[in-house]
């Protein structure tokens, strides 16, 4: 039977200049719909996983849109219509040594009207096995914190698997607490945690000494919530905003493998590329629940895609994903 | 001498599906920066009189695209204050026929609306100025903005400059609370020139044609029914000298007539009715008759006629014009008034 799966968070208004224009240069936007947990249960819903996602949209035109746009990729959305406005970010796409550019304006959305008591979480959990949040939910409010770990006790007493991403935008968190004071509360109920070891002080309050391998600090973060059984990572090297050479690890307590590395040479879209891999563990520690390299490798191959697609979401195959980590890599056309 | 303008307000993104899709069908949006007041300033830029918009802009990338399409029509922006968080947004998806254009606002806590009085120096704003524009919306989007509006208002009636106004009623806004009639009261005390259109008068003031019913729907809007309110609205206002009425027929969103009067405490002065047939984009519609009026009454001081004329001319022309502001020069405006409406290719 498939693993039903749930993911919870915001999803977001992105307004894009077509091609490489500056916002400046813009007369029109691209128009997509997206973010961090969205972008994750359309990737699973792609792969055939059945997703539900838990968000809040306001009562007009954009609101129902976003929703439709889940739907069309197979994602069943429970969507509180409440409060003003759909949150926006403006993303202008980078290019060689030009750096890709975030501006948001998501304050006052529907989203951030969430609170702990609002959400019925024993039913929404009820027929489900996996829980998906990230760290962005916690860094726009205290009171959407206190949400995350209302769902994470509910998850967690129904034995559900939890993950996080814990996607740490030092721009978000505003409202005087540092993730450090909120990430170890919430992470300390996951069992499979995407980060990487800089975040290791700042976002779990782990310390580190100069010099400590990801096998040191993965084996610290596993000490300090043992619940982990699982950790992996992302790893972009040789960068600029048109190349990348992608690759991933994955921590299980007792060895650290490493994937292969793709040159991504002419990326077309770097958002939602930690969303696509997140897809792609998930998928890939469920379908091959003993064989971690090859989850791995999945997750690698598939958000080695998500920069060849325009938008947040990762519009791929698992089949696709399979002949790119077969050896399929070349890119001819598949007739 | 040149006869400096300068126009207080809110510009915002818009934010337009292509053609005539629907919010649902869109998979890009339009992007066009505009707002009532910035509307008139580039109207009144195309016809060469200097002209200032000061507003808030946030300081992001977004702010900044704004500032440079008043730029780049050539209205001043020396006078705009930096900071806040957010440009304002609206989403407006066209109509057509039977169905009417619509419009989703996301304007709340942008940085024109986070105004503070005191924030701008009015008295340096209005060095060498002879008229100060104004409407409505500002005052409807929060009550800081309202009092902002409330303290040029103030400064420009010490100074002796020219007060003008479109009372711009809109229902989706006033959502702060505040006394709607008394704010809107007190602020239009002040104006010289007072334009409105069909139900704005009621809307805010409760004033009605007398002994006919306002009618907006079909072509027949009757021009005689708005002098009773142009009379009511100067015993209202004694400090008005002029109160000029939009009158738009809808016969549909694509069909509308087009006509307007100007009431001096003597006399009513009318238009010729314009049927405009196929129209393009109606936003902005007001603003561009607003723009034309102040460049009439600033140019032809003592021929009120052709200062009205000039404006619902404009104004037809503006229906016809992609985006919120009038781009259209004098000799376009002219050209019209002078009754050729051919459409001809001018070669």
């Amino acid at each position: 039977m498939s693993k039903r799966i749930v993911t919870f968070g915001e999803i977001l208004l992105r307004l894009s200049p077509p091609s490489h224009l500056r916002l400046t240069q813009a007369t029109s936007f691209d128009l997509y719909y997206g973010c961090a947990e969205a972008n994750v249960a359309a990737s699973l819903a792609k792969f055939g996983l059945p997703v539900k996602f838990i968000t809040a949209v306001p009562p007009n035109e954009l609101g129902e849109s976003s929703l439709s746009m889940l739907r069309s990729f197979g994602v069943e959305p429970i969507a509180f219509t409440q409060g003003k406005r759909l949150g926006i970010y403006y993303f202008e796409q980078g290019a060689s040594e030009r750096p890709g550019k975030v501006v948001y304006d998501r304050e006052d959305s529907s989203f951030s009207t969430l609170r702990k008591g609002m959400i019925d979480w024993e039913a929404i959990f009820k027929d489900a096995d996996w829980f998906h949040w990230s760290g962005i939910t916690p860094s726009l409010s205290f009171e959407l914190a206190e949400l995350c770990k209302e769902a994470l006790v509910e998850a967690e007493n129904r034995d559900l698997t939890i993950s996080a991403d814990l996607n740490y935008r030092p721009t978000l968190w505003k409202y005087g607490k540092n993730a450090n004071e909120i990430m170890p509360n919430l992470v300390q109920h996951c069992h499979l945690l995407l980060g990487g070891i800089d975040e290791s002080e700042k976002v779990l309050g782990v310390k580190m000494n100069e010099g400590e391998t990801e096998e040191i600090v993965f084996a610290n973060w596993m000490k300090a919530f043992p619940k982990l059984k699982n950790i992996t990572s992302t790893r972009r090297m040789r960068a600029n905003a048109s190349s990348n050479a992608v690759s991933a690890s994955i921590w299980n307590g007792k060895e650290l493998l490493h994937s292969r590395e793709y040159n991504v040479s002419h990326i077309i879209d770097r958002i939602g590329a930690g969303d696509a891999f997140m897809a792609g563990i998930i998928y890939g520690l469920i379908t091959w629940p003993e064989n971690h390299q090859t989850a791995l490798e999945f997750a690698v191959a598939a958000t080695c895609l998500k920069h060849s697609i325009s938008g947040d979401i990762n519009l791929v195959t698992v089949n696709e994903i399979k002949a790119l980590m077969s050896g399929f890599g070349g890119g001819r056309v598949s007739r | 001498m040149a006869k400096r303008v300068v126009t207080f307000g809110e510009i915002m993104l818009r934010l337009a599906p292509q053609g005539f899709l629907r919010f649902s069908q869109a998979d890009n949006f339009d992007v066009v920066y505009g707002g009532g007041e910035s509307n008139v300033a580039v109207s009144l830029a195309n016809y060469g009189i200097p002209v200032d918009f000061v507003t808030r802009l946030p300081k992001n990338d977004i702010g900044e695209c704004a500032m440079m399409e008043m730029r780049k029509r050539g209205v001043g922006i020396d006078n705009i204050v930096w900071g806040g968080d957010r440009l304002g947004i609206y989403f407006l998806e066209t109509g057509a026929v039977s169905r009417g254009s619509k419009v989703v606002y996301d304007r709340s806590h942008s940085s024109m609306s986070d105004i503070q009085p005191g924030m701008i120096n009015w008295e340096k704003v209005f060095e060498g100025v002879e008229w100060f524009h104004w409407t409505g919306i500002t005052p409807a989007i929060s009550q800081s903005s309202a009092d902002a509006c409330l303290e040029a208002v103030k400064v420009a009636s010490k100074l002796g400059i020219t007060i003008s106004t479109d009372l711009n009623y809109r229902a989706k806004l006033w959502k702060f609370g505040g006394d709607r009639e008394a704010i809107m009261t007190e602020l239009t005390s002040y104006c010289d020139v007072i334009l409105g259109n069909e139900e704005d008068a009621e809307m805010h003031f409760g004033i009605k044609p007398e002994g006919a019913a306002v009618q907006t729907h079909g072509h027949d809007v009757k021009a005689e029914a708005f002098l009773s309110v142009c009379q009511q609205m100067m015993e209202k206002f004694p400090r008005a000298k002029k109160v000029i009425t939009t009158l738009r027929g809808s016969i549909s969103a694509s069909h509308n007539t087009w006509a307007g009067v100007l009431y001096d405490g003597k006399q009513m002065l009318q238009t010729r009715q314009y049927q405009i047939t196929d129209i393009v984009d109606r936003v902005g519609g007001g603003d561009s008759f607003m723009g034309g009026l102040i460049y009439g009454l600033l140019t032809y001081p003592d021929d009120d006629q052709n200062a009205l004329d000039f404006a619902v001319a404009a104004s037809c022309l503006k229906h016809t014009i992609k985006g919120d502001a009038n781009l259209v020069t004098v000799e376009e405006v002219s050209k019209l008034m002078g009754g050729d409406a051919s459409g001809r290719v001018a070669r």
